[in-house]
C-alpha cells in the first residue's frame, strides 16, 4: 500500500487548509471568509451525497435540491412550533435543540427520498432523470403553498440551533460543526462505496445485466444508495437553514439541483472528494465573478466546458493526478 | 431412470413472425456438457436466454431441478443455482478483476447490506478470492480495471465469475468465441474438470471443441430442436449432415 500517494497528499492538504481557515481569516483580517467557507462546506456534503448517486450508483438524479430543501424546512418548522409555542399537528412539540433537529432532518429527506426512490428508481436513463426532476418541483411548490410556513417567503429562523458545547451564532463555531459533519460524511461514504454494499452498487452501475444474473436484484440497493443519499442533503439543509437563518422555497428549485450536479461534475465525479473541491470552485468562483457582473454564469459555463471535456476527472482528477490510474 | 437436471418441454417464442424457438423439447443430465449446436439463426442463444430467463417463453416450461422455473426472474434463477455466461462478454468494465470476482463472490454469500467494511477484507472475499483469480489464470491482473483486459481475458474472467456462486447448472454462451487457440485449449481443460462438480449447457460453433467435451449434443435449425444424441450419433444421424454438418 502507498499511503504518500497524489492523491492522498491533495487530500491532507485540502483537510489542512479547511482546518485551518479560520485562522487565516482571522490573520488576515478577513473574518467573512468564514461564513463563506461554511456555506462551501455544506454545499459539499450536499454534493458529495449525489456523487454517490452520480459518480457509483449510475443514478442521474436532477432533483437532489428536494432533500436538502425538506432538510432545512424540517429545521425551519420545528424552530417555527418551539417559538411559538405551539405543537406541530398539535402534538408534536418544536425544537431548535441540534442534537433533535438535525437527526430528524436527516429522517424526514430520507424518508422523502424512500418515497420518491421507489417510484423513480422504476425507471432508469432519461426518464429517471425527468422523474426525479418533477418530483423535485412538486416538492418545490408544495413548499410554497405552505401558507402557514410563509409560503412563497419562506421562514425565517430567529436564531441558530443550540448544540451543547456549542456556540452557534459564533461563526468559528458553526465552521467548525459544519467541517466535523463533513469530515464525518466523507468518511463514511469513503467506507460505503469500497463496503459489500458499495461493491454491489458500483457493479449495478456498471452492467445492470450482469448484476442479475449474479441473483441480485439491484432495485433494493439502488433504493438504499438514493436514501442515503437524500438523508446527506437533509443534513446540509439542516445545516443552510442554520448558516441562513431562513429557508425558502427556493433552496429546493431545480436549479439548485442543477449547481449541485455542476459542482460534482467540476470537482470529479466518482471521486468522493472531489466534489468538496467543485463546491468550493464554484462557489468561489461565483463570489469572485458576481464583483464584477451579474451575469456570472455566462463566465462559469465555459469553465465548466472546458474541465468536463479537458479533465474528466474534474479538478480533483488533475491535481490527483487520476487520469493514468489503472487500478 | 436417469437424473434429469433441466428438462425444457414445449418451449415457443416468437420475436414478431420469427419463429425462434418451434416446440423445442431436450432434457440435460446432471454431471455432463450439454452443447446446443445449429447453423446462425438457429435460435440456440434465445434458447438459452429463455433458460436464463432474460427473455420470457411464450409458451413451454424449464424444470430446473424438478421446479418450473419458465417464468421467474434471471436473479432468482441465479439463486438457485442457474449461473450464465453472455456471447458478447459481460463482466462489470468499471471495476478490477478482483472487485468483478468478489462481487460474484458476496453475491452468493448472504445479504449485502453491509455499509461499512472494505469488501476486499470481507470473509467471504478472502476465502474465496485467491482461488477465483488462480482458476481463470488471473492473479497477475487483479488489480486492474476490467475494460483493460484482452478479450481473451475478459472471457476467462467471465467464465470465473459464473463459477464462483458454485451453481448446480452453468449455462455458457460460445465461451470460446475470441479465444485464441491457446484460449480454447485452456477453456476445454477447465470445463472437463468443472464436470465433475456441475453441468454445462453450452453453445459453441468450435465444432472440434464440442464434439471433444459434449456428453449429449441438442441440434436446433430454424428454432426446433430435430435431434438429440451423444457426439457418435449426431455425427451419423443424416439431418445433422445435411442441415448442419455438410454433406460429404
Amino acid at each position: 500500500m502507498h499511503y504518500f500517494t497524489r492523491k492522498s497528499i491533495v487530500i491532507a492538504a485540502g483537510g489542512v487548509f479547511f482546518a485551518i481557515l479560520p485562522l487565516l481569516a482571522a490573520s488576515f483580517g478577513k473574518e467573512y471568509l468564514v461564513s463563506l467557507f461554511s456555506r462551501i462546506l455544506i454545499y459539499s456534503i450536499a454534493a458529495v451525497s449525489l456523487d454517490l448517486l452520480l459518480g457509483f450508483a449510475g443514478l442521474i438524479s436532477l432533483g437532489h435540491a428536494a432533500f436538502v430543501g425538506v432538510g432545512a424546512y424540517t429545521v425551519g418548522i420545528f424552530f417555527f412550533h418551539g417559538f411559538e409555542a405551539q405543537p406541530l399537528f398539535g402534538f408534536i412539540p418544536g425544537s431548535e435543540n441540534g442534537l433533535i433537529v438535525f437527526p430528524l432532518a436527516m429522517l424526514i429527506s430520507a424518508l422523502f427520498a424512500l418515497i420518491i426512490g421507489a417510484l423513480s428508481l422504476r425507471t432508469s436513463g432519461m426518464h429517471f432523470i425527468m422523474i426525479t426532476l418533477a418530483f423535485a418541483q412538486m416538492t418545490y411548490y408544495f413548499s410554497v403553498g405552505l401558507e402557514k410556513y410563509g409560503g412563497d417567503d419562506g421562514l425565517s429562523l430567529y436564531s441558530r440551533n443550540s448544540f451543547p458545547g456549542l456556540d452557534l451564532s459564533r461563526d468559528y463555531h458553526f465552521y467548525y460543526l459544519c467541517l466535523i459533519l463533513l469530515f464525518l460524511f466523507l468518511i463514511f461514504i469513503y467506507r460505503l462505496v469500497n463496503s459489500r454494499f458499495g461493491l454491489v452498487i458500483r457493479g449495478a452501475s456498471s452492467n445492470s445485466r450482469r448484476i442479475q444474473a449474479l441473483g441480485v436484484n439491484p432495485y433494493h440497493y439502488k433504493l438504499a444508495c438514493f436514501v442515503i443519499a437524500g438523508a446527506g442533503a437533509g443534513l446540509a439543509g439542516a445545516l443552510l437553514a442554520n448558516q441562513t437563518e431562513y429557508v425558502s422555497p427556493g433552496l429546493m428549485h431545480w436549479t439548485v439541483s442543477g449547481e449541485l450536479m455542476v459542482m460534482v461534475l467540476l470537482g470529479g465525479l466518482g471521486t468522493i472528494f472531489g466534489p468538496v473541491l467543485g463546491a468550493a470552485t464554484f462557489l468561489l468562483l461565483e463570489e469572485f465573478l458576481t464583483m464584477y457582473t451579474e451575469h456570472w454564469m455566462l463566465y462559469m459555463g465555459p469553465i465548466l466546458v472546458l474541465v468536463v471535456i479537458f479533465a474528466k476527472r474534474g479538478v480533483f482528477g488533475l491535481l490527483a493526478g487520476l487520469e493514468r490510474r489503472h487500478d | 431412470m436417469t437424473d434429469h437436471i433441466l428438462q425444457v418441454k414445449a418451449l415457443c417464442k416468437s420475436f414478431g413472425a420469427v419463429e425462434a424457438s418451434r416446440n423445442i423439447y431436450f432434457d440435460v443430465c446432471r454431471g455432463h456438457i450439454h452443447a446446443l449446436i445449429g447453423p446462425n439463426g438457429a435460435g440456440k442463444t434465445t434458447v438459452l436466454n429463455q433458460l436464463s430467463g432474460d427473455i420470457l417463453p411464450d409458451g413451454g416450461r424449464v424444470i430446473f431441478d424438478s421446479e418450473d422455473i419458465s417464468r421467474i426472474k434471471p436473479y432468482l434463477r441465479a439463486a438457485k443455482g442457474l449461473a450464465r455466461s453472455f456471447q458478447i462478454t459481460s463482466v462489470f468494465e468499471n471495476l478490477t478483476v478482483e472487485e468483478n470476482l468478489a462481487l460474484s463472490i458476496i453475491c452468493h454469500n448472504g445479504h449485502n447490506f453491509r455499509f461499512w467494511k472494505n469488501c476486499l477484507k470481507d470473509k467471504d472475499v478472502q476465502d474465496h478470492l485467491p482461488d477465483a483469480l488462480m482458476r481463470v489464470d488471473l492473479t497477475e491482473k487483479a488489480k486492474q480495471q476490467a475494460k483493460y483486459l484482452s478479450h481473451g481475458e475478459k472471457r476467462q474472467l467471465e467464465v470465473g465469475m459464473a463459477l464462483t456462486g458454485k451453481p448446480k447448472l452453468l449455462l455458457l454462451d460460445e465461451p470460446m468465441a475470441g479465444q485464441g487457440a491457446g484460449g480454447t485449449v485452456e477453456l476445454s481443460k477447465l470445463f472437463q474438470r468443472l464436470k465433475k462438480t456441475l453441468t454445462i449447457v453450452l453453445v459453441e460453433h468450435d465444432m472440434d471443441a464440442v464434439f471433444k467435451l459434449a456428453d449429449r449434443i441438442t441440434l436446433l435449425v430454424y428454432g426446433e430442436a430435430i435431434v438429440t444424441g451423444t457426439p457418435d450419433e449426431i455425427r451419423q444421424h443424416p439431418e445433422v449432415r445435411t442441415a448442419y454438418l455438410g454433406e460429404d
